[in-house]
């Protein structure tokens, strides 16, 4: 698991150079990964309420978001 | 884990149990064709992958391949059994019922479920296939091998999660929505710059409240209460042309045309599309029938490649996606169809006021009875539903009509309502749009989540680029090792594994080809090289996961390769796989000789199976006894059968040894010529040895004297006593045991005692001899 975290690290620090977005989303898909995303594929249902989920956070963290974004 | 012994039971073309005793050693199993040697390896596979196996793939097999797996001629009271014992001496037991269930116990801790069956099994039909494969199935075959499965299930998974997060955010409609706000603001206000907008609005709150004081949306409101009074207040001529204003502001031919293209375009997706969904459809429907209860592989019936059932969800997901093109044309058409409506409602809604019935009437006496009939008559929400092109061409004859009247009529009203019915529209224009603030953040956030997540993606596939290319370059050092052992002079080098530029989830094979490079095996090479470069792929495979200690089964692998190449991939096996386990099998009596000649006795066993007679029978071991210790082990009870064995040994082994040195041999009338005994060899050995076989001395090679003395001993006894025993049955025990001794040192002379390898080796095409690894040993080739 600690391999998989090292992956998963360094593309998450990436992605947010490339397209910030908030901490919460962040944390949230880190844990998909380490989680259900890298485990096996899913199925449309499952990727719907993670997506929906994720849609959420975005909401709910505006503030957050901007602030990340100013960091980068 | 080696395996230890194989045990068959009814299964395949095995009938009573028949254990192949492998000891966690390297075997090599000889049999004719059809004499059940995939039997075993079938046996592999089938519990490798969980109850099936990929050559009995096919409509008649059975929903569990019960009917290639169950011996045809099982009796009632006999049961389909798998036994395989692991060198640890746990044993898995898998008990097949009639219908093709099977039950498995024992061996946990091996868990030879997770054994990946590419790198456990080689079939002489894989071999070419691989190497013609295309890219993405190089590199989904390759995938687990190089560790990274889970990095490219996470990326799949994303690309998927990155469309589901653009479909659940309704991404393209809000910002079609927001485009067309865009349009209309820069239509009224002559730019789409926001601060600008709001002071015009202020302007505007100014003129018609008298105040600036509120916040940018409640001036709207303000501004929208005093143009609604100050309207209360107009004459019935000044309401009249406010009416006719609504009407005339309308674009619907415009939108009449949108309608139609996304309606033309709408039509040209559809009906191929329809007919390929339809006849998926029904495919899939007798499929998903069959699929209850089926585990591993199945044939997609869409596309025909095999897939396994819990994926199948997700292809017919894939299928889906083919379709989001359609629906986003579907989604337009959509659209275009709701501003219609939208501009026939604003028109009838302006043409029904009292204001604007003196127009009406007058237009009505006119000659518009029917047009305006039409409209009364129109519903708009219906309309929605369901819009033919028979309703547009209505509207375009009936109501464009209208509107066009009202455009006319509407350029006469006085400069007080033409100023005020653009006051208003801008009043609501700008309403709009404050209000889509939030729509636009929803717009952003869900922007940047799908960025996010898609570079997340791309983040990950060049982090597995990254990682696997220091994989591929191991496994192309150990390819091009194996090649060069396999083909040393054949002109082909620099073979490779590599990753394409022009594609995710590739991987090929290329190569140097007398010198031009090539980006595939498949421009090149000849099938049997194909075959080799397959063979020498899945031996650096295997290598890879050496630590394992997991056996490695070649099932009838030589079929293409010429006699030289057959030699070679003895080496290979002891170069490379000399620690590992290997099974070979063959149904090449030549080379199956030539292996146990070669291999080392002490790593290696040696088994034939019988010639295959009837399902009742199965497979059957052979008893024959074919090594000079078995001979000798014959020498107290049957001196005869003793000597007549090391006959048949010599007959052979001298063969084997003549078609390598490329013995001159004279003509025979016809079979005579596949018919030769040990004496027509050891004769022409004899007569040319004397110049040809040599032996490395103190400054040069010379001729190796007790070799040719060995033989002349040998062919001696052989021509008395080994007929004898052929024939007379009168050899005695001593002279039987000579015969073995004498015949034994005869062909130890063609193993050189330093490297220990036979002469057979042809190092350089120009030179005129064959020779041992080492070169001690030389016999001058094809000459005499």
């Amino acid at each position: 698991m600690s391999k998989d975290s090292d992956w998963i690290a360094t593309c998450v620090d990436a992605a947010r150079v490339r397209a910030p977005v908030t901490a919460a989303t962040t944390i949230r898909l880190e844990g998909l990964l380490v989680g259900p995303l890298g485990e096996r594929q899913l199925r449309p249902l499952e990727l719907t309420a993670i997506a929906n989920a994720l849609i959420e956070d975005m909401v709910t963290s505006d503030d957050d978001r901007e602030e990340l974004s100013d960091e980068n | 884990m080696r395996i230890d012994t194989l045990t068959l039971a009814w299964f395949r073309g095995a009938a009573e149990p028949i254990t192949l005793v492998l000891s966690s050693k390297s075997v090599v199993l000889y049999g004719e064709n059809r004499s059940g040697k995939s039997s075993f390896v079938d046996a592999v596979e089938y519990v490798i992958n969980e109850g099936k196996i990929g050559h009995l793939a096919h409509e008649y097999s059975g929903k569990h391949q019960e009917k290639g797996l169950i011996n045809t001629h099982t009796p009632k009271d006999a049961r389909t059994e798998l036994w395989i014992r692991f060198e640890d001496k746990s044993e898995l037991e898998v008990k097949i019922d009639r219908d093709g269930i099977l039950k498995s116990s024992g061996a946990d801790k091996v868990a030879i479920n997770t054994w990946d069956y590419r790198r456990t099994v080689l079939r002489q039909d894989e071999l070419a296939n691989f190497i013609g494969a295309t890219k993405g199935v190089k590199y989904s075959a390759l995938l687990p091998l190089l560790g990274l499965h889970r990095m490219e299930v996470a990326a799949e998974n994303l690309r998927q999660l990155g469309k589901s997060v653009e479909q659940q955010s309704k991404l393209s409609q809000l910002e079609a929505t927001l485009a067309a706000l865009r349009v209309k603001a820069e239509a009224i206000f002559g730019h789409a710059d926001d601060d600008r907008m709001v002071d015009r609005i202020a302007e505007l709150h100014k003129a018609y409240c008298g105040c600036a004081t509120t916040a940018a949306l409640d001036h709207c409101r303000e501004v929208e209460t005093a143009i609604k009074a100050r309207v209360e207040s107009f004459s019935a001529d000044q309401r009249k042309h406010l009416a006719l204003r609504d009407a005339a502001n309308v674009r619907l031919q415009d939108d009449i045309d949108a309608v139609r293209a996304a309606t033309d375009k709408l039509t040209d997706n559809v009906e191929p599309l329809i007919k390929e969904k339809l006849t998926v459809l029904q495919s899939t429907a007798t499929f998903v029938a069959r699929l209850s209860g089926e585990k591993g592989d199945v044939s997609c019936p869409a596309c025909g490649r095999p897939i396994g059932v819990e994926e199948f969800e997700a292809h017919v997901s894939a299928e889906q996606e083919r379709l989001k093109a359609i629906t986003l044309t579907f989604e337009n058409r959509k659209l275009t169809i709701g501003r219609l409506c939208s501009s026939v409602r604003t028109i009838k809604s302006a043409l029904e006021k009292i204001s604007v019935k003196a127009w009406r009437d007058d237009l009505v006496n006119g000659g518009l009875k029917a047009q305006f009939n039409y409209l009364d008559s129109m519903n708009v929400e219906a309309l929605r539903e369901s819009c033919s092109a028979s309703d547009l061409t209505h509207i375009a004859e009936n109501v464009t009509v209208l509107n066009e009247a009202a455009a006319v009529a509407s350029l006469e009203a006085p400069a007080e309502v033409a100023d005020l019915w653009k006051d208003s529209k801008a009043v609501e224009t700008a309403e709009a749009l404050i209000k889509g603030t939030e729509q636009t953040a929803r717009l952003a956030r869900a922007k940047a989540l799908v960025l996010f997540i898609n570079s997340l993606e791309q983040s990950i596939r060049d982090e597995i680029r990254l990682q696997s290319q220091k994989v591929i370059d191991e496994i192309s050092s150990d390819i091009r090792d194996m090649w060069s052992i396999l083909h040393p002079t054949d002109g082909i080098k620099n073979v490779e594994l590599y990753i394409p530029n022009d594609g995710e989830k590739a991987i090929d094979i290329r190569l140097n080809f007398h010198g031009v490079e090539q980006n595939s095996p498949r421009l090149t090479l000849s099938e049997s090289f194909r075959n080799s470069l397959g063979l020498c792929l899945f031996l650096a495979m295997a290598k890879r996961e050496a630590s394992q200690d997991r056996p490695v089964f070649l099932d009838d692998v030589i079929i293409s390769l010429d006699r030289g190449h057959r030699g070679m991939i003895v080496e290979l096996l002891e170069k490379e796989f000399a620690t590992g386990q290997v099974i070979v099998l063959t149904h090449d009596r030549e080379w199956y000789a030539e292996l146990r000649q070669q291999l080392n006795n002490g790593a290696w066993t040696f088994k034939s199976l019988m010639p295959y007679k009837t399902p009742d029978v199965g497979i059957r071991f052979s008893d024959k006894s074919s090594t000079f210790d078995d001979a000798r082990m014959k020498l107290d009870d049957a001196p005869d059968s003793a000597g007549n064995t090391v006959r048949k040994i010599m007959d052979v082994e001298l063969a084997l040894i003549a078609s390598r040195l490329k013995l001159r041999l004279p003509y025979l009338h016809r079979e005579k010529n596949d018919h030769r005994v040990a004496h027509d060899f050891l004769f022409r050995l004899i007569s040319d040895g004397i110049k040809c076989f040599k032996k490395a001395g103190a400054k040069e090679h010379e001729p190796y004297n007790e070799a040719i003395e060995a033989l002349r001993d040998a062919d001696k006894l052989l021509v008395s006593w080994g007929n004898k025993s052929s024939h007379s049955f009168d050899v005695a025990k001593n002279e039987a045991a000579k015969l073995i001794d004498a015949c034994e040192t005869a062909l130890q002379f063609f193993k050189c005692p330093g490297c220990e390898k036979p002469v057979y080796k042809l190092d350089d095409s120009n030179a005129e001899f064959v020779q041992c690894e080492c070169g001690n040993l030389r016999w001058r080739y094809g000459k005499s």
